[in-house]
C-alpha cells in the first residue's frame, strides 16, 4: 500500500467516524418515557399548567374570535413572548393579539380594547366578563 | 400514529409512479428513496393548488388532486416501461448498521411531539392553523401580529403535515417525527444507490452508513428535515448529471431542487448557488444546455415566489436598511467569523474533510468542482445573511449556524468519501468525471 493510499484510508476512517452520531444508536436503549418528560418547551417548564390552561381557552372560544394573551405582572418581560408564541400555537384559527409587542417589548394597550376575549394566566388582573377559570388563569369576555 | 403511518404510507404510494415517471431505471433504493420525496412535494402542490382554486381541502379534495397526479404519472411511466432497470446495488454487512442508524433516528424523532420553539411559533403553528381552517390562511399570514412565524417562509413542511392532519381527521402533533424520519431516510436510500454506481459495494455502503446520521435532522418539526433530503438529493443527483450525462439524473436533481426551493429560503438559495456552480463546473461550449436542464427547478420554485410577492409577505432579513448594516458589519468581520468558528456544529468533522481534500489528487478534486463550488457558495450565502440580519448577530449566529452547516454536510462529504474510496481503490473503483 502506498503512502498516499494509506493516508487516504485513513481520513476516510477520520471523515466516516466523525459523521456517525451515536445518538440514533441509543434511542434503542432509551428510558422513552423519562426522555419525553424533558423534552418540553421552555414556557411549559416555566408554567407547567399554561399549556392546559391555553388549551381550555381554545374550548371556550370559536375559531375567528380574537383573543388578548395577558401573563403575570410579576413575571419578567422577556417571557412574554414564549407564552404569546405558545399561545398562538393552541389557539391556531383564532386571532390572537399580543400585549405586549414580542420583537420590542413595547406595551401594546390597544389590543386588548380591540379582542373580543382577555386570556388571563397567572395573577393578572380581571379584564371583563368572566367566562372561565381554571388552570391558573380565566378568560374573561369584552 | 396510524394515522401518521397511514399519511407517510400515502405520500410514498402516490410518489411511486412520479419516481418511475422521472427515472424508468432507477434501481429499486433509489426509487424507494424518490419516491417519498415525490409523494412529498405531490401534495404539497395539491394543497396549495386547491388553496390558490379556492377549493377548500378534504379527503375528496385533496384525493381527486393526488389521484390525478398518479394518473398522469403512471400513464408517464408505462410509456417507458420498455426500458430496462438498474440492477438493486449490492447489499453489504454494514448495511445492518445504516438501517439500525434509520430505526434509531424513528424513535428517537417519536420521543414526544416536536418542542423546539420554531416548531410551534412557525412551522407547526402554520400546519396547524391552515389545517384548521381547510387551506392556506392569507389572513393569518397577512397578520402583523404574525410576523413573527416568518410569513414567507415556503409551505411545503406545514403543507405536509396539513395533509398528515387531514388524514387523521384533526391536528395531533404527537406523532409527526415520522415525516422526518421518511425525509432522512429517503436521502440516505439516494446516497446508497448513487454511491453504488461509483465504488465497491464495501465503499458504497460505508459510506451510507457514515452519512446516515447527517441525512436526519436533530430539529425534529422544522423544515431542516425536509430541506436536508430534497436539497441534499438534488445536489447529488446533479452531480451524478454531470458525471454520467444521464438525462434521469438531470430530471431528478431539477425536480427536487424546485421542491428544496419550497422548503426554506435556504433552498432559494440552493438554487442560485446550483446554477453558479453548474455554470462553472462543465465546458463552457455547454453553459446553456447545462442551465436550460434546471428549467423544473425554476418552474417550481417560481409559484411561491410569485404568490409571496401578491401577498406582500415580508422577509426579515433584506428588511429596511440591510446595506448600511452590511457596511458597519464588515468592521467587525473578524469578530463575526471567530463567532462562526466558534459555534461550528461537529468540528472535527469540517477538519476532517478539510484534511481529506489535501490527500485527494488535484484532478479528482477538479471534478468535484459542481459540489465544492454550490457548498462554498452557499456557505457563502449564509455568511452574508449574517451580515445583513436585522437581528443581534450574536443571537442570529447561535441560533441558525450549527443548523445551517449541517444543511450542506451530506454531498460535500459524499464527494469527498468517493474521491478517498477511488485513491484507496487506485483506479480500480471508477472515479467522477465530469462528461456533460
Amino acid at each position: 500500500m502506498t503512502a498516499r493510499r494509506a493516508l487516504a484510508a485513513l481520513a476516510l476512517a477520520a471523515v466516516a467516524a466523525t459523521r456517525i452520531d451515536p445518538a440514533y444508536f441509543q434511542a434503542f436503549f432509551a428510558d422513552r418515557e423519562a426522555r419525553a418528560r424533558v423534552l418540553v418547551p421552555y414556557i411549559d417548564t416555566r408554567w407547567p399548567r399554561y399549556a392546559r390552561f391555553i388549551d381550555a381557552v381554545r374550548a371556550h372560544t370559536a375559531p375567528g374570535d380574537s383573543i388578548a394573551i395577558v401573563t403575570p405582572p410579576s413575571e419578567p418581560r422577556e417571557v412574554y413572548p414564549h407564552a404569546y408564541y405558545r399561545a398562538s400555537y393552541y389557539l391556531a384559527g383564532r386571532e390572537v393579539l399580543p400585549v405586549i409587542d414580542p420583537r420590542s417589548g413595547a406595551d401594546i394597550p390597544a389590543n386588548l380594547g380591540a379582542a373580543r376575549y382577555v386570556a388571563a394566566y397567572g395573577d393578572a388582573p380581571a379584564a371583563g366578563e368572566l367566562v372561565w377559570k381554571g388552570e391558573g388563569g380565566a378568560l374573561y369576555r369584552r | 400514529m396510524s394515522s401518521a403511518l397511514l399519511a407517510a404510507a400515502i405520500t410514498f404510494l402516490a410518489g411511486l409512479p412520479i419516481a418511475r415517471a422521472v427515472d424508468p431505471r432507477a434501481d429499486a433504493f433509489a426509487w424507494a428513496g424518490t419516491s417519498y420525496l415525490y409523494g412529498s412535494g405531490a401534495v404539497f402542490l395539491a394543497l396549495l393548488a386547491l388553496s390558490m382554486l379556492g377549493v377548500a381541502w378534504s379527503a375528496g379534495s385533496v384525493g381527486a388532486m393526488l389521484a390525478l397526479a398518479v394518473a398522469a404519472a403512471t400513464c408517464l411511466a408505462w410509456r417507458s416501461h420498455a426500458e430496462a432497470g438498474r440492477a438493486p446495488p449490492r447489499l453489504h454487512a454494514i448495511d445492518a448498521l445504516t438501517l439500525a442508524t434509520i430505526v434509531g433516528y424513528a424513535l428517537y424523532a417519536t420521543l414526544a411531539s416536536p418542542y423546539e420553539q420554531d416548531f410551534w411559533a412557525i412551522w407547526g403553528l402554520k400546519a396547524r392553523a391552515f389545517s384548521d381552517a381547510g387551506g392556506i390562511d392569507w389572513r393569518f399570514l397577512e397578520s402583523p401580529w404574525n410576523a413573527f412565524q416568518h410569513p414567507d417562509y415556503p409551505l411545503l413542511v406545514p403543507l405536509d403535515l396539513a395533509f398528515a392532519a387531514l388524514v387523521n381527521g384533526g391536528w395531533d402533533d404527537r406523532w409527526i417525527g415520522i415525516a422526518f424520519a421518511a425525509w432522512g431516510a429517503s436521502l440516505v436510500l439516494v446516497v446508497r444507490s448513487l454511491a453504488a454506481r461509483e465504488t465497491t459495494a464495501t465503499f458504497a455502503a460505508l459510506i451510507a452508513f457514515a452519512l446516515a446520521a447527517p441525512c436526519f435532522t436533530r430539529y425534529v418539526g422544522l423544515a431542516e428535515g425536509a430541506y436536508l433530503a430534497f436539497g441534499g438529493a438534488a445536489v447529488l443527483f446533479l452531480r451524478e448529471a454531470l458525471r454520467e450525462a444521464d438525462p434521469a439524473a438531470w430530471r431528478h436533481g431539477a425536480l427536487l431542487l424546485g421542491l428544496a426551493a419550497n422548503c426554506k429560503n435556504e433552498g432559494l438559495a440552493l438554487l442560485a448557488s446550483v446554477t453558479v456552480a453548474l455554470a462553472i463546473a462543465g465546458p463552457r461550449r455547454e453553459l446553456a444546455a447545462r442551465l436550460k436542464r434546471l428549467w423544473p427547478a425554476y418552474a417550481l420554485a417560481a409559484p411561491w415566489l410569485a404568490i409571496r410577492a401578491v401577498h406582500a409577505l415580508p422577509t426579515d432579513i433584506a428588511s429596511g436598511g440591510a446595506a448600511a448594516r452590511l457596511l458597519e458589519r464588515l468592521g467587525h468581520a473578524d469578530a463575526i467569523l471567530a463567532l462562526l468558528a466558534a459555534r461550528l456544529a461537529q468540528p472535527w468533522a469540517w477538519i476532517a474533510l478539510v484534511a481529506a481534500l489535501l490527500v485527494v489528487r488535484a484532478p479528482v478534486l477538479a471534478r468535484e468542482r459542481f459540489v465544492l463550488a454550490a457548498t462554498a457558495i452557499q456557505l457563502a450565502f449564509f455568511v452574508a445573511a449574517y451580515f445583513t440580519t436585522p437581528y443581534d448577530v450574536a443571537w442570529h449566529v447561535w441560533t441558525s449556524w450549527p443548523r445551517l452547516t449541517g444543511q450542506v454536510a451530506v454531498p460535500i462529504s459524499f464527494a469527498v468519501m468517493l474521491a478517498l474510496a477511488a485513491a484507496i481503490s487506485d483506479g480500480t473503483a471508477r472515479g467522477p468525471t465530469t462528461s456533460t
